[in-house]
């Protein structure tokens, strides 16, 4: 037998498998191809963990495409979110982001063009008024749009989106109001707001039949305001607890405000604030709201009221608190608590400082008033502004130099007064 | 013998060479079908070479392998906003989804600070002096004006700083003062304003009425800064422009000549130079100035005081008589008042100039009656309550009745002191009759 043509055979079919093994192992596997040598015999973990990277690089190349997830009807949109399991904070912002898109031409007409003019100077109170309420219509017709595009939010992913209060066409302070709407607890707010919007439109039409009657703040006008105000409470107590109420009244009252600035310094306990603005309150805004005894017509304050209201501060306070709160209310420690903030003084300076000030000493002044159509010459005494010498040179030391250049000025060296009013020239009020 | 050798050589190598080519295909053949599956998010079946713990392995592989949203989410905002270029988000959406990221992460930051009302309690102490916490106010502002930037860099939009707008914010001729320049600049100029509004505010707050030397020096250089920043942003014409409608000098200008023609030219030339005196005004006294330093500023002031004053000189040199007659009118703050109450009551401007005039003549014949010796008290309120019936009844002649009650009666005239009814005048007035 020839062994020729075997051999031939055997070395032909071992060149075309090597040809063959050769072309397997240049041409590589696009996607199943390994990371590294171990990983090819490695553990299903590792191969795991190469698929996973293996996955991300698909994303990356674009198997994905939003447009399999986006479409225009809303609901399939929020489906299909939530099916590539997008974050619903996320799903929420896509999905009122697009309302607000639809709702954007049916909002433009309501909403003031930047190049518009809205204050015209020189404009008489009857124009003001007249361009006040038509302001205040633009506006309410444009939050009639907006609880639409809130009811269709609120059906798409069962949230309620908030609407900042809708003013009235009076001024007020808003910034208040709305910052105590803010701090009623988040589930009732829309309520409240809602509550405070209805007020502030019946007060406005109050104001405006006071202004076309020119009968000022009197009775009738007291009377319906004080109404107002008692249903605004009620309103109030059917939404938020008595001491919500009560918190939402502190952070909206302008009494609250002033009280807080007076008795800063004394750091009151909120059981002291409450107790003290709540008597505070019956002098200052005796009538429910924000109105003053001073801004009627024909209505004089109670001669009584602030002896009252000192009788109940006495009563309610130890004397040593009470002696504190006189102190912090006055004159001389507000600026110098404003030296300790401007100038970054140590606390104690401000006790040390006003106790050096009290001791200013007696000054006789000799003065003229006219008295019954008569001009008599009378005596009065005063305290100095400025202690002795030696006192105000001990200030110098503990406040420094710049603080005590300011105070300086504060408190002038004293001088009698001249004695005598000057006739003339006539003064005009 | 030989050729068996090579027979049985190239057999055995055949054979190698068939096993590795069959071995590289299988493992070809099982790349490409996991591939498969990873590629179209399928579960697939597992060919039965595979083990147990592979099919398990595969299942949880082919079910975590399907595409969810969290591949797209990082923290780093650049990479989120590439992953979704890369899905083809429409960039509408893409602008909202970073946008609300965005806001997220800065409101936690904010609400942090307490600087609204809703933060704070009733009876917590007060911000220093009662007024904004401008530290805070400050903070509030450097926040946003970073999450503005990063919009802006992220995303290649400009978004507003959005600054709560508090009731002592609110300015009108500001408002129409920006109606009037270019659109793409507003925001811009706003902020600019805003910013050294701030700044003078706190320090006026802060030293209320007393500046240090140091306060003084930082006041005036807001003012100058907010100048220069303008000019550069609008260009000097537009600013001077906007400055002329908004700024408080314009605006005291403005009414200052209220009831006057002044062609542009004259009124810019003329808040020019009151620009520059005011510039140098602060809100209050200057204390611990050393001597030289006073003596410097206080000649500054007379400086432009006087060139302010010479170009109002210059301006009425150059009027003819009768403009000029109109002009030192006007500048009688009395008869702005007139010119005012007028306008408020719908007369002509003519009427302003009547009662102006009238005004004028009645408060010398007063005078002339209140510094008569040795009046007695008593008789000299009748004199006076009579003068004022005759007074009302001769501008009740002049203007006629019904302009006569539109301006308010004689009450209502600027410069005329209104008659109580209490017995002794002199009392409201400190008046001593003729010592």
């Amino acid at each position: 037998m020839n062994p020729r043509p075997t051999i031939a055979g055997l070395i032909l079919s071992g060149a075309a498998l090597a040809g063959v093994a050769a072309w397997l192992a240049t041409r590589g596997v696009p996607i199943a191809a390994p990371v590294d040598a171990a990983s090819r015999l490695g553990s299903k973990r590792e191969t795991a963990s190469t698929t996973r990277s293996r996955t991300k690089d698909l994303v990356s190349t674009g198997s994905f495409d939003w447009a399999s997830v986006a479409t225009n009807d809303l609901r399939r949109y929020i489906v299909n979110l939530r099916a590539v399991q997008c974050p619903e904070p996320t799903v929420r912002d896509i999905i009122i982001a697009e309302v607000q898109r639809q709702f954007d031409p049916r909002e433009a007409p309501f909403k003031v063009a930047s190049g518009e003019v809205l204050f015209p100077e020189n404009e008489t109170s009857a124009q003001r008024q007249i361009r006040r309420r038509a302001d205040y219509l633009r506006r309410r017709n444009l939050r009639l749009v907006e609880k639409e595009k809130v009811a269709v939010i609120r059906e798409l992913l069962g949230i309620d989106l908030p609407l900042e209060p809708l003013r009235g066409w009076y001024s007020r302070n808003y910034e208040r109001m709305e910052s105590a709407i803010n701090g009623v607890p988040a589930e009732k707010r829309e309520r409240v707001r809602e509550m405070m919007e209805a007020y502030w439109n019946l007060s406005d039409t109050l104001n405006d039949d006071r202004d076309v009657s020119m009968k000022g703040r009197d009775a009738e006008f007291i009377e319906r305001y004080r109404e107002n105000n008692e249903r605004r409470r009620l309103g109030l107590l059917q939404i938020l607890t008595s001491d919500e109420v009560e918190l939402f009244d502190m952070r909206a009252s302008s009494a609250a405000e002033r009280l807080r600035i007076q008795l800063g310094e004394m750091q009151p306990t909120e059981a002291e604030f409450r107790e003290i603005y709540r008597l505070r309150r019956d002098i200052e805004e005796p009538f429910g709201g924000t109105m003053t005894v001073g801004h009627t017509t024909g209505v004089e304050q109670d001669p009584q009221a602030e002896t009252r209201y000192r009788e109940r501060l006495e009563a309610l306070l130890p004397p040593e608190r009470l002696a504190q709160m006189d102190r912090v209310q006055g004159e001389r420690h507000q600026n110098l608590a404003r030296l300790r903030d401007r100038f970054g003084l140590a606390p104690e300076v401000v006790d040390q400082a006003y106790e050096l000030l009290q001791q200013g000493v007696p000054i006789t002044e000799h003065i003229r008033v006219v008295e019954n159509g008569q001009v008599v010459d009378r005596e009065r005494t005063r305290q100095s502004s400025r202690p002795p010498e030696a006192q105000w040179n001990q200030m110098r030391e503990i406040l420094g130099s710049q603080a005590f250049t300011v105070i300086e000025a504060m408190f002038p060296d004293d001088q009698p007064e001249p004695s005598g009013p000057i006739p003339l020239p006539l003064r005009t009020p | 013998m030989k050729f068996k050798t090579l027979l049985g050589f190239l057999l055995a190598l055949n054979l190698l060479l068939a096993g590795a080519v069959a071995w590289m295909q299988l493992w070809r053949g099982q790349g490409d079908s996991r591939g498969l599956v990873e590629g179209q998010g399928l579960a697939t079946h597992e060919s039965q070479s595979e083990t147990m713990g592979s099919l398990e392995s595969n299942a949880s592989e082919s079910h975590s392998d399907a595409f969810t949203y969290r591949r797209l989410l990082s923290m780093d905002l650049r990479q989120y906003i590439a992953q979704l270029r890369k899905v083809s988000c429409p960039e509408s959406t893409v602008q909202d989804i970073i946008l609300a990221e965005i806001q997220r992460r800065y409101a936690s930051r904010e609400s942090a600070l307490g600087v609204h009302r809703q933060h704070q309690n009733p009876w917590d102490p007060p911000p220093p002096g009662g007024g904004r916490d401008w530290k805070k106010w400050t903070r509030l502002r450097e926040l946003r004006e970073e999450k503005r930037a990063l919009v802006l860099d992220l995303l290649g939009i400009e978004i507003p700083l959005g600054l709560p707008n508090w009731s002592l914010d609110s300015d009108p001729a500001l408002e129409r003062a920006l109606a009037g320049i270019p659109e793409e600049k507003r925001a811009a100029a706003k902020d600019l304003q805003e910013r050294y509004r701030d700044q003078r505010r706190e320090i006026e707050e802060r030293t209320g009425g007393y500046l240090l030397p140091d306060d003084a020096a930082a006041y005036r250089k807001a003012l100058v800064s907010r100048r220069e920043e303008m000019e550069a942003l609008l260009g000097v014409e537009v600013f001077e422009k906007f400055d002329l409608e908004s700024s408080s000098t314009g605006r005291a200008l403005r009414s200052r000549f209220e009831g006057f023609e002044l062609s542009e030219i004259e009124l810019r030339g003329l808040f020019r130079t009151q620009r520059a005196l005011d510039e140098l005004q602060v809100p209050g006294q200057i204390l611990g100035q050393t001597p030289q330093l006073a003596e410097e500023f206080s000649r500054g002031v007379d400086s432009a005081s006087i060139r302010s004053q010479q170009e109002i000189q210059n301006l009425r040199a150059s009027m003819s008589p009768e403009r000029q007659v109109e002009f030192d009118r006007v500048q009688d703050s009395s008869y702005r008042q007139a010119l005012q109450r007028v306008s408020q009551a719908g007369l002509p401007r003519e009427a302003a100039v009547q009662v102006y005039e009238f005004g004028r003549s009645l408060r010398n014949e007063m005078t002339a009656l209140l510094q008569a010796p040795n009046s007695d008290p008593q008789q000299l309120q009748q004199t006076l309550q009579q003068f004022y019936q005759r007074a009302e009844q001769r501008l009740r002649d002049a203007l006629g009745k019904e302009a006569f009650d539109r301006i308010g009666g004689l009450g209502r005239v600027p410069g005329i002191p209104r008659l109580s009814v209490e017995p002794n005048p002199l009392q409201r007035y400190g008046l001593v009759p003729g010592q």
